[in-house]
């Protein structure tokens, strides 16, 4: 789909809802293919980390079939309970792989578990663009996908095929109603070594070498997914050496772990509206310098879809905002 | 790697059984002891032990022991109905969260709106009670044991004086909404430390308490001006029945007293949500922690009977709560008080004292919070005025929030002080109120596996007891619970919370807490927000 093609679809006003680190809930991804029509939104935007983080193996077992999920085993005796058990795993955000026990054993293997978790990666995500194309190819909406930090590089490709969204991370990309908008899924250093991370530095340079294309950034929508530094937004809890999170009598000691480099771009441009993620448990809208942050956290694993609506007006900029829990 | 905890929002999985990838937020769970320790800061021991004196002034004849006991074991049901709703729903917020998704937005605010308005004013309380509890009792038994007059005048001086009660309640306030604002990371240090502290009283306690029996207490009460058995007389004289038989109606009726520190050992679902304890960990902590608790607050009671005597106790509290001039000591009636008595060294009666002081600067900053993050959520949601949440740009806090509970608090602490003993019984209602608020939650439990099927079908706590799902078992009991403390308070008339005054107040909040949601939601349509949308279930198919 050509993005300028489309037009100024309802009027003035478009509704963007935007949604992020969905990680690998066929249920979550699902219901953001559903969120335009029930949140009657003409722009759709997917902020980054679509990739899951667990793989449940499905072990051949004595002709059937034994997985574990929530420390119980799950069995399915024949294809139908085998089909109904993988569709139960996806929906928790977790990637199913059926294999004998010998292949269970060979995931121990730390570089043969990287290998499996590229190949489950890459089918996930291309099914999933089926999928958007199949829905929204026909549909009267702007589609755009991005990656986050927790996902591979290479799965780019994969966004970039699917025929009814835009990849939004390749330049500046215009909303249907001619704001201008900027998208970088990289993240600050994590203790975890993402995949796509960036020093504070070479993070800002590739925000800003996008942010100096703009005409006019009050009009621009700045789709990062790391959210600014010392906000409500970047929220998380802080973790000891032993990556377990420290708490005091108050409760787990919260920290900030967004990106200087985004709040500095935030607050040099000012653009109408910020859209970021990163951070699940900190769901929040603030105000910074006049722009309205969102990051409307996720709830992923519990197959809750956390998105924000927003409604944006040419001469009153953000008009509007909400968050939702479809 | 295998096994991992995450941050927030997503299903730990077990050691075996899963493959993790490396990625964001795969964190390791809190360890077992910051968890306990965590849960434990929530029920106050030296703010249980209120129980010690006016479990047998309320109800002559009560265990203060028993009432501990039972009243610990029953609330394991609101811990394992928490636990569970924390298990599947791990983010900070607890009842607003629990609510809003099982039953409806509206039910979930007006539920949360009502529970943090009482807070709100038991913050206002925790200033008060310093004065009284904290200065008076310190000054008291370190002026006699110094024998210094000056030092026991004060005692009684400020336990009497408006002034100074609302001075140091309020100076106590502004402190903690400063540090909150200024310096929120340093303040948590800080108060971790205070915590500790308040321990070493208790422990001291229990150590002077094991040292010295009844007749050491008796010539304490007479080298502080007084006599034990006079006491007991004089109180006898002002109608106290006498409280030195067992009598279990009274125990049960009791309980309510000590549920004001047990019942809230759920109070980490609002604080503590952001990490989600896999396997079960975040509940047996909860359940560790109220264990804990009992049994060191069960001790202190036994013992306090053993050397106090609960007639004395009650007859003392009696004398002291009605103000009588037969009541023979400057400060009032409280369990640290006696326990004070019974040393002559300024250091420990210090540490003693401190640490009811200490366990209010626990309480007061956590307590804090929670009102403010409550605003937050409101905020972030349009069903209050987007202002609440903003943040200072100079200091990146929450001034508006902080500044808007500080004020509500000092005007809450001046009524409590200055306005007629009236304001004071709508504070012993408070724990009616919040019994609103519980009940919802109760219920929210029982329905969750049928209103959010899906959600509980593939969560942790997807599991059967007696042919049902738990948590709707653990709802049905909690609900028990709650109706029962419910009942007693609202029947009871020696707990003060039937108060008229009292019922007033918790109709008009629970009126505006029903009311302010259909306002905003009408606010917000006009400007193009239906926030009817919040909670609305995506189809996923």
């Amino acid at each position: 789909m050509g993005l300028f093609r489309r037009s100024r679809q309802g009027g003035e006003r478009t509704r963007v809802f935007f949604a992020t680190d969905v990680h690998g809930s066929e249920r979550c991804f699902r219901k953001w293919l559903n969120a335009a029509e029930v949140y009657e939104a003409q722009v759709l935007v997917l902020g980054g980390d679509l990739t899951g983080k667990l793989l449940v193996p499905i072990v051949a077992d004595g002709g059937g079939w034994v997985a574990e999920l929530h420390g119980e085993q799950v069995r399915a005796a024949d294809d139908v309970e085998l089909e109904a058990l993988r569709g139960r795993i996806r929906m928790m955000g977790r990637y199913d792989l059926v294999l004998t026990a010998e292949e269970r054993d060979r995931l121990q293997d730390p570089e043969h578990l990287k290998s499996v978790f590229r190949t489950v990666m890459h089918d996930g995500v291309a099914r999933w663009m089926e999928l958007l194309t199949q829905r929204l190819a026909e549909k009267d909406v702007a589609v755009f996908t991005m990656l986050g930090n927790d996902d591979e590089p290479e799965l780019a490709d994969v966004l970039r095929g699917a025929g009814a969204a835009t990849y939004a991370e390749d330049g500046v990309v215009e909303l249907p109603g001619g704001y201008p908008m900027v998208s970088v899924g990289f993240s600050t250093p994590t203790p975890w070594q993402t995949p796509r991370e960036l020093p504070e530095d070479e993070l800002a340079e590739r925000i800003e070498g996008l942010a100096s294309q703009l005409d006019d950034p009050a009009r621009a929508v700045f789709n990062l997914h790391c959210p600014p530094a010392d906000t409500h937004l970047d929220q998380a809890a802080k973790l000891d050496g032993d990556l377990r999170p420290v708490v005091d009598s108050a409760g787990p000691v919260m920290t900030s772990v967004g990106s200087t480099a985004v709040r500095e771009a935030i607050e040099r441009h000012h653009p109408l509206l910020g859209l970021h993620g990163h951070v699940h448990e900190s769901p929040a809208i603030q105000r910074l310098d006049g722009t309205v942050c969102i990051n409307p956290g996720s709830d992923y694993g519990d197959g809750v879809l956390r998105g924000a609506i927003v409604d944006l007006e040419p001469d009153k900029g953000v008009r509007t905002w909400q968050l939702v829990q479809g | 790697m295998a096994g991992p905890a995450e941050t927030a929002n997503t299903v730990a999985e077990p050691a075996a059984g899963t493959f993790a990838r490396q990625s964001s937020g795969l964190v390791r769970d809190i360890s077992p002891s910051s968890n306990v320790i965590l849960n434990i800061s929530f029920v106050s021991i030296p703010l249980a032990v209120l129980v010690a004196t006016q479990a047998p002034a309320a109800f002559p004849g009560a265990s203060p022991f028993w009432v501990t006991v039972i009243c610990a074991v029953i609330c394991i049901a609101p811990v394992m109905l928490y636990s569970l709703f924390m298990a599947v729903m791990p983010r900070s917020g607890g009842d607003y969260v629990f609510v809003s998704r099982t039953v409806h937005p509206w039910a979930g605010f007006a539920a949360n709106f009502n529970i943090t308005a009482w807070y709100l004013l038991v913050i206002a309380y925790f200033g008060y009670l310093l004065t009284p509890f904290g200065l008076s009792s310190a000054f008291t038994t370190i002026g006699v044991a110094a024998d210094n007059d000056t030092l026991t005048r004060w005692g009684a001086d400020v336990a009497a004086s408006k002034g100074w009660q609302f001075a140091i309640g309020a100076a106590a306030l502004i402190l903690t909404a400063a540090m909150m604002s200024l310096g929120l990371r340093r303040m948590l240090k800080v108060q971790r430390a205070v915590f500790y502290l308040s321990l070493v009283g208790v422990a001291v306690s229990i150590v002077l308490l094991l040292l010295h029996g009844r007749a050491d207490f008796v010539d304490s009460v007479a080298r502080f001006g007084g006599d034990y058995d006079k006491v007991i007389v004089d109180a006898r004289a002002a109608g106290y029945p006498g409280g030195g038989s067992f009598d279990l109606g009274n125990t049960l009726l009791a309980m309510p007293l000590a549920f004001a520190s047990f019942g809230y050992a759920i109070v980490t679902s609002y604080a503590g949500g952001e990490v989600r304890s896999p396997r079960g960990s975040g509940r047996n902590a909860m359940l560790l922690a109220l264990g804990i608790s009992a049994v060191v607050v069960a001790l202190l009671m036994a013992l306090a009977s053993r050397t106090f005597g609960n007639d004395f106790l009650g007859s003392a509290t009696v004398l002291s709560n009605a103000g009588d001039k037969a009541y023979p000591f400057g400060a009032p009636s409280f369990f640290f008080f006696f326990v004070s008595m019974l040393t002559t060294s300024t250091l420990l009666i210090l540490v003693i004292n401190i640490s009811f002081v200490l366990a209010i600067f626990v309480a007061l900053p956590a307590t804090f919070l929670i009102a403010t993050r409550a605003l937050f959520a409101w905020s972030f949601d349009r069903l209050v005025p987007e202002k609440l949440s903003e943040v200072d740009p100079r200091t990146r806090s929450p001034l508006i929030a902080n500044g808007v509970v500080l004020a509500v608090t000092l005007v809450f602490l001046a009524l409590i002080v200055f306005a007629s003993g009236d304001f004071l019984a709508i504070l012993y209602t408070a724990g009616l109120a919040e019994l609103l608020t519980f009940i919802v939650v109760a219920i929210a439990g029982i329905v969750f596996p049928f209103r959010r099927k899906a959600m509980y079908e593939n969560s942790p706590i997807n599991r059967r007891v007696l042919g049902l799902p738990a948590i709707t078992v653990a709802g049905v009991a909690a609900l028990a619970v709650y109706v029962f403390f419910f009942i007693s308070l609202a029947t009871t008339d020696a707990l003060g919370a039937n108060a008229s005054a009292g019922i007033r107040a918790t109709v008009i909040i629970a009126a505006i807490a029903l009311a302010l949601y259909p306002i905003s939601l009408a606010i917000n349509r006009r400007r193009g927000v239906n926030l009817g949308l919040a909670f609305r279930e995506l189809p996923p198919e």
